[in-house]
């Protein structure tokens, strides 16, 4: 299957990563961190002080035992923030030594994928939740193109990966929810000799062919319990089945203005950036990004599921207006309608109408008109360029919670 | 995709990281930049006496815009911004400024208060303050006129609001439902235009900064499709018997009609859009 997607914008930033794949600069600490994991009420089984082998679990979900979050690198655990209502927000571990937790693939895709926390890279659509141990899904969707700006090429990633990606694939299919739609950019060669159940799909267009939310919408998913996880993810899975072991790394494109040397690096899981980027930044004030410019957010530590650094030059800071400035913050924005707003979301939405419901807190509005099918990545480009400058990916996450909370 | 010039700029705070140039404010200064050919015409047209008298016009709107803003701004958090310029100008340039001061700025008063302010502002409200300034004047002092249009207002309206088309801050869709109708309606019934010619009179100024005023306009597909054409029809409606008249007096109450309906519209094409939407997902 092939889709060509019409809307959406190309946004042009300085710094575009080269092809070129180089070893990152060794981190002294890595971190798991609260937000990478929506709707984990935590369960530590560690405390500071221990020593953590690569893949052994950290916590696990109070409700779900089964789903368990395990060590991206191995050290000794030196900082655990109390769970508080909305969370933690991260687990830090001083990075020594090799020890690793070895994993048999004799299992089933579905222990696996709980025993090594793979299953936490998953996330349900709707409501953007990581999937209940023992739940089932109508399809999985893995997303192997990535069209926001600096993004990672994911093709030259895929063929460096072929063996694990293959395997990963399959693992998917033995999960049995449903079929597995890759999604692959135009350019991308379907494999031979899979399951059935993996159907490779094309995307062709500007940001957002990339997102799952465009692709579930073009399969004509929306509204069915699907979940989506990253190809990196899906080769961490391979790994695991062809060595026995979480790989260490992961590839991550570094761009943007402030980047030295845009290019791919290998950069430890939930690595600290400030240790991994010493060499990386350009002088002057810098805002690192972990993750798209559009939609990561400014970080320490590399995020669970990005696939890309974006360096930016640090904001100005704001001028302030007193008391009006003050007062205005807090004030929602007014929505100018410029038609162009209307070619920025893949879904047919109408997009005033959905950006007002959510502007005002209208969120049964929201929903009616399909924000159901949405995440925060998907608005992302609206909270780009639609002028009032709300950031309608944080009223998404509120819309979605309360009507998750409520049903 | 038709978003254009977008420039990067770094934002302060939490998302977006990235913001594109055209905020509020940026667009607001392009819709006054785009009102300045009108005036200067305006202006040039009216010799050195009435050209003042234009000024002083001019500059009492805007005190009495910004008076308002600044007061109910003060209340809510917000500063005045560009556009109380940009309603200033649209309404010295199409009230009568031979009418006495207190007149006009009582209804310019009215419009801004109750058609934008007490919604909370430009973005907030659905009626242009222009509009109903204009049918303030119409209805409270019966028999006012407004003002003279030049001979090449319609030519120095064209540049403004083709750039305020390119930047999608009038709605084409719009423009084109209302030609489609009003070129129809003249085709079948045969009547004439009546009143000003297209380029000489307000009728483009009026279509493009009041009807096309993105703080009010109809906001889905369907919408501003509709809301063009009830525009067109409503002019036709108005019109005295006998001709299609682009002048004041079927402008501005089909304008100000329109401006009522246009959220309607946009709720029908919403509840179309949810139907069709629960059919298809169940």
């Amino acid at each position: 299957m092939e889709f060509t997607i019409r809307q959406g914008l190309d946004i042009k930033i300085r710094g575009v990563p080269q092809k070129r794949v180089d070893p990152a600069k060794p981190a002294r600490s890595a971190a798991v961190l609260g937000r990478d994991y929506p709707g984990i009420r935590p369960k530590y089984l560690v405390k500071q002080g221990d020593m953590v082998s690569l893949g052994q679990p950290l916590f696990c979900d109070r409700q779900h035992p089964e789903i368990v979050v395990t060590a991206p690198q191995a050290g000794e655990v030196v900082r655990v923030d109390p769970v508080r209502r909305q969370g933690f927000d991260r687990l830090e571990i001083h990075l020594s030594g090799d020890a690793t937790i070895g994993f048999s693939h004799a299992t089933d895709s579905r222990t696996l994928m709980q025993a090594t926390g793979l299953w936490t890279r998953f996330l349900t659509r709707p409501f953007g939740a990581i999937p209940d141990a023992d739940a089932k899904a109508e399809a999985v969707l893995v997303t192997a193109l990535d069209t926001t700006p600096l993004a990672l090429d994911t093709a030259h990633v895929l063929a460096e990966e072929k063996a694990a990606w293959r395997l990963g694939l399959s693992a998917l299919a033995g999960l049995e929810c449903g079929p597995v739609y890759v999604c692959q950019g135009k350019d991308a060669v379907p494999l031979e000799g899979l399951e059935a159940a993996v159907q490779f799909v094309s995307f062709k267009g500007m940001h957002p062919a990339g997102l799952a939310g465009t692709h579930l919408d073009r399969l004509g998913l929306s509204g069915r319990p699907v979940w989506q996880i990253g190809f990196q993810d899906v080769i961490a899975l391979g790994q695991v089945i062809l060595t026995g072991q979480l790989p260490k790394t992961r590839y991550v494109a570094l761009g943007g203005p402030m980047a030295n040397s845009p290019r791919v690096l290998r950069i430890g899981v939930g690595a600290k950036l400030a240790d991994v980027l010493q060499d990386e930044i350009a002088d002057g004030p810098v805002q690192v990004i972990s993750g798209s410019v559009l939609s990561g957010w400014p970080a320490e530590f590399l995020g669970a599921r990005h696939n890309q650094i974006s360096l930016l030059p640090a904001p100005r800071k704001a001028v302030s207006k007193g008391w009006f400035g003050r007062r205005r913050k807090a004030a929602p924005q007014p929505i100018l309608i410029r038609e162009g707003l209307d070619g920025l979301l893949a879904q047919d939405i109408p997009v005033v109408p959905l950006l007002r419901a959510l502007a005002v807190g209208d969120w049964d509005m929201a929903m009616a008109l399909g924000a159901g099918d949405l995440l925060e990545e998907d608005l992302a480009l609206l909270s780009y360029a639609c002028p009032s400058g709300n950031d309608y990916g944080v009223l998404l996450r509120r819309a979605l919670d309360d009507y998750a909370g409520a049903s | 995709m038709n978003l254009r010039f977008d420039i990067l700029q770094p934002h302060a705070g939490r998302l977006p990281h990235l913001r594109s140039f055209w905020r509020v404010e940026q667009l607001s200064l392009v819709g006054v930049i785009c009102l300045l050919p009108p005036l200067w015409v305006s202006l040039a047209d009216q010799g050195a006496d009435q050209g003042t008298g234009l000024a002083i016009f001019l500059a009492a709107s805007l005190g009495v815009v910004l008076f308002w803003q600044a007061l109910f701004g003060f209340a809510q958090g917000r500063l005045p911004g560009w556009d109380a310029l940009a309603t200033a100008i649209c309404f010295a340039l199409l009230a009568d400024g031979g009418l006495p001061l207190w007149q006009s700025m009582l209804a310019l008063s009215f419009g801004v208060v109750l058609a934008e302010q007490i919604f909370g502002g430009r973005g907030f409200s659905f009626l242009n303050p222009v509009v109903v300034g204009l049918a303030f004047l119409e209805f409270a002092f019966p028999g006012t006129g407004f003002a003279v249009a030049p001979a090449t207002f319609g030519w120095a309206v064209l540049p403004g609001a083709l750039v305020l088309i390119w930047l999608g801050l009038i709605s084409a869709r719009m423009l084109l439902g209302l030609a489609l109708v009003l070129i129809g309606f003249i085709q079948i019934s045969g009547l004439n235009l009546a009143g000003p010619d297209l380029l000489a009179g307000h009728f483009l100024f009026a279509i493009a900064f009041l009807a096309g005023d993105a703080g009010s306009a109809a906001a889905t597909r369907f919408g501003r499709w509709a809301h063009g054409a009830l525009i067109a029809g409503l002019i036709v409606l108005f019109s005295p018997s006998g001709g299609i008249d682009l002048g004041f007096a079927a402008l501005v109450p089909a304008l100000l009609l329109a401006g009522i309906f246009a959220p309607l519209l946009d709720m029908i094409a919403i509840k179309i859009y949810v139907l069709k939407r629960r059919s298809r997902h169940g």
